[in-house]
């Protein structure tokens, strides 16, 4: 009995200064962290809506989880666009992108955020060879074909499920927002 | 000192923890693909191995040895979430890069292994260069691996476009191709050391 | 390390050599390249040229590196791992696929495990898996028949969305997209019979492997239960050149009869599921390397029982 509590005392005691210790690392960090993620939304925020066309962005909340977000310019209280998230499965991988669309649809900017497709060929679908394509285009027009979207060579299907998340989320967006 | 000296140099050459113990292949298959991948995850690794190493050493006379395994568990895990946290809030390009190998660290048989086999053992001056040897070899590892898996792979070096109008070999990128080049390099040290013990 | 032959017995002495089954099935392999060559165009005998070259040039550095005889060149297997190489790959590619193609069959599949007869896997499906992985956009560019409109298409008949319709007749003679060698059936089965005559290789694995991809493509095919196209499914992709010219391999595939049989229903239930379900269109190739790793296994366990011995 009487071994069994110093183990205990003693796995205490370590587990004791062990938590102690990622107590203080953790507030020391946290505020860092924090803003390494808000700098990182803001930056993709900025990079699939520029300035240019809307120069207030402001997000729209649901039970405290920013379900969208809303692209004004200027002073006016003049809606421009809008900007959200949306998740498909392609190859391998959920590739979760962020998309920049105007009122009327058209395509400002888009920016994967997430994906771990195949190396090479799936991946591809984040470069910007690849998504400068949807830019300025109506998203009601966007498909898979020679003369319209070229998937990216060998990575049909992470093409085709980048496009549809796209195109389907940002139609349905439209939709709602718009009646 | 001429002691201290092998304790260091053993791990990067005769004991290297991936070429000769073949310890710690899960991160080096996964994130060698890329120079900037293997180094990030070499020096995490080192800081972790180095960490443990000397608090296990420092405290070896308290530990009972019936729960020494779940001590040197907590030391360990508290090591590697220190590094993931201090990752994500000056390094979170490379954190996003390394993923879940970061708090994979804890399970890696390197650092649990040098726990039990030395550092539990030795005193702290031994156990650090221990340490510090075995994380060295094991980031040189990582870098010769992750150097070739690049250069084929992916014709760069640290990002920097070196071979032109080159159709990167994607097997390299892949698991397979970390695999078959880890094999080779272990094939080819261990024909090199057995030439060298026979000549 | 023994140098006995661990076929089971009894044995029987036969004049067959190695040279010789090697050689005789590159000739077996002949009409598939000329009905290759006949249907794509005279540059995807580049192709074929390119890979055999290769494949004896890198048997032939690693003989001198390993000081064997530097004449075993030409004792037809290197020949013929080039040979099966080129059928696997796209009737046009860049010259050097080839080229690096023979150079990993030969030197990774082959010569690393200790030269012929020591490998685990299929050499010519080695470095065809390689080029797959590594190069998959060169490795999925095919080639139309020459007397197509289009010169370049997108997808052979297997292709989980191909377009264009192909009779059995078209399959059969090989008026289709595809592998320099797999296209032409009725050329195959010219090289399939040769081989059976000479008694080179058996109907085992492939009968067994073709049996196991029609039956499932029957039972679960994409036109439903029991109504799967079988037909379609043996005739277009490459089982034909697989299950009898590189499954009946006679380093990687089983020694024991039933063992043969196993390793052809395992490689057509392979087939059929990565055909099926899977990410790739076909799955020969990788089905057969499966399997081979599987082969060990198989022997030990369909290992024939000794004449007289009683179990206990």
């Amino acid at each position: 009995m009487n071994t069994i509590l110093k183990f205990a005392f003693i796995l205490f005691l370590v587990n004791l200064a062990a938590a102690s210790i990622l107590a203080t690392t953790y507030n020391i960090t946290k505020p860092k962290i924090e803003e390494q993620i808000r700098m990182a939304q803001a930056e993709a925020l900025k990079q699939v809506m520029p300035e240019e066309v809307a120069d207030r962005i402001e997000p729209v909340e649901k039970d405290g989880v920013v379900q969208y977000w809303k692209a004004f310019k200027g002073k006016s209280s003049q809606l421009n666009g809008y900007v959200f998230i949306v998740k498909k499965y392609g190859y391998s991988s959920v590739i979760e992108t962020m998309v920049g669309i105007k009122k009327d649809g058209t395509v400002i900017g888009l920016r994967v955020i997430s994906q771990n497709e195949t190396p090479g060929l799936g991946v591809k679908v984040a470069d910007i060879s690849f998504i400068k394509q949807f830019i300025n285009r109506n998203v009601s027009e966007l498909e898979l074909s020679k003369n319209n979207i070229n998937a990216v060579a060998g990575a049909t299907i992470s093409s085709r499920a980048f496009l549809d998340s796209v195109k389907s989320s940002s139609m349905e967006m439209l939709k709602n927002k718009n009646e | 000192m001429k002691k201290l000296f092998k304790e260091f140099f053993k791990g990067i050459g005769s004991e290297n923890p991936i070429f000769r113990l073949v310890l710690g292949l899960c991160p080096a298959l996964a994130v060698s693909t890329s120079v900037v991948n293997g180094l990030g995850m070499g020096i995490a690794a080192t800081f972790v191995l180095l960490g443990s190493n000397i608090i296990i050493s420092l405290i070896r006379k308290f530990i009972p040895d019936q729960i020494r395994i779940p001590c040197f568990i907590v030391i360990i895990a508290t090591f590697v979430t220190i590094v993931e946290l201090a990752m994500k809030a000056y390094a979170p390009e490379l954190s996003k890069a390394l993923g879940i190998f970061v708090p994979l660290i804890v399970v890696n048989c390197i650092v649990l292994g040098r726990a039990e086999a030395f550092a539990c053992k030795e005193d702290v001056l031994a156990s650090m260069l221990d340490a510090l040897g075995m994380g060295v070899g094991f980031t040189f590892a990582l870098l010769l691996i992750s150097a070739i898996r690049e250069l084929l792979g992916n014709g760069t070096f640290l990002g920097f476009l070196i071979l032109k109008n080159f159709d990167p070999i994607l097997y390299f990128m892949l698991a397979p191709g970390a695999l078959l080049v880890i094999g080779l390099l272990i094939g080819g040290i261990n024909f090199l050391s057995s030439k060298r013990r026979s000549a | 390390m023994s140098k006995l032959t661990v076929s089971p017995s009894p044995h029987i002495k036969s004049s067959q050599t190695t040279n010789k089954i090697m050689w005789a099935v590159v000739i077996s392999l002949i009409p598939a390249g000329i009905a290759g060559v006949y249907i794509f165009g005279i540059s995807s005998l580049n192709v074929i040229a390119f890979s055999i070259l290769s494949c004896i040039f890198t048997e032939a550095l690693f003989l001198k590196l390993r000081n064997k005889d530097p004449k075993a060149v030409l004792d037809g297997s290197a020949v013929l791992t080039g040979l099966l190489l080129a059928y696997n790959l796209p009737p046009q590619t860049p010259f050097w696929i080839p080229i690096v193609g023979g150079m990993i069959s030969i030197a990774l599949g082959k010569q690393i495990f200790g030269g012929l007869g020591q490998n685990i896997f299929n050499p010519a499906l080695v470095g065809r898996a390689f080029l797959q992985i590594s190069w998959p956009v060169y490795m999925t560019a095919w080639k139309n028949p020459r007397w197509w409109p289009d010169a370049i298409s997108g997808a052979t008949p297997l292709a989980k969305k191909a377009s264009v319709h192909f009779s059995y007749m078209d399959l059969f003679l090989g008026n289709r997209p595809g592998s320099l060698g797999e296209v032409c059936v009725i050329a195959l089965l010219i090289g399939v019979a040769f081989l059976l005559v000479t008694k080179i290789i058996s109907l085992r694995v492939p009968l067994s492997y073709i049996g196991t991809v029609g039956i499932i493509t029957w039972v679960f095919g994409k036109e439903g239960f029991f109504k799967g196209d079988f037909i379609f499914n043996i005739l277009a992709g490459g089982i034909i050149l697989g299950a009898f010219f590189m499954a009946t391999d006679y380093v990687t595939s089983p020694l024991t009869k039933k063992g043969k049989i196993v390793f052809g229903i395992g490689c057509g239930v392979l087939t059929a599921i990565i055909r099926l379900r899977g990410g790739y269109p076909e799955g020969v190739c990788y089905s057969i390397l499966f399997m081979n790793a599987a082969v060990p296994i198989i022997d030990r366990f369909t290992k024939t029982k000794k004449y007289g011995f009683i179990k206990k």
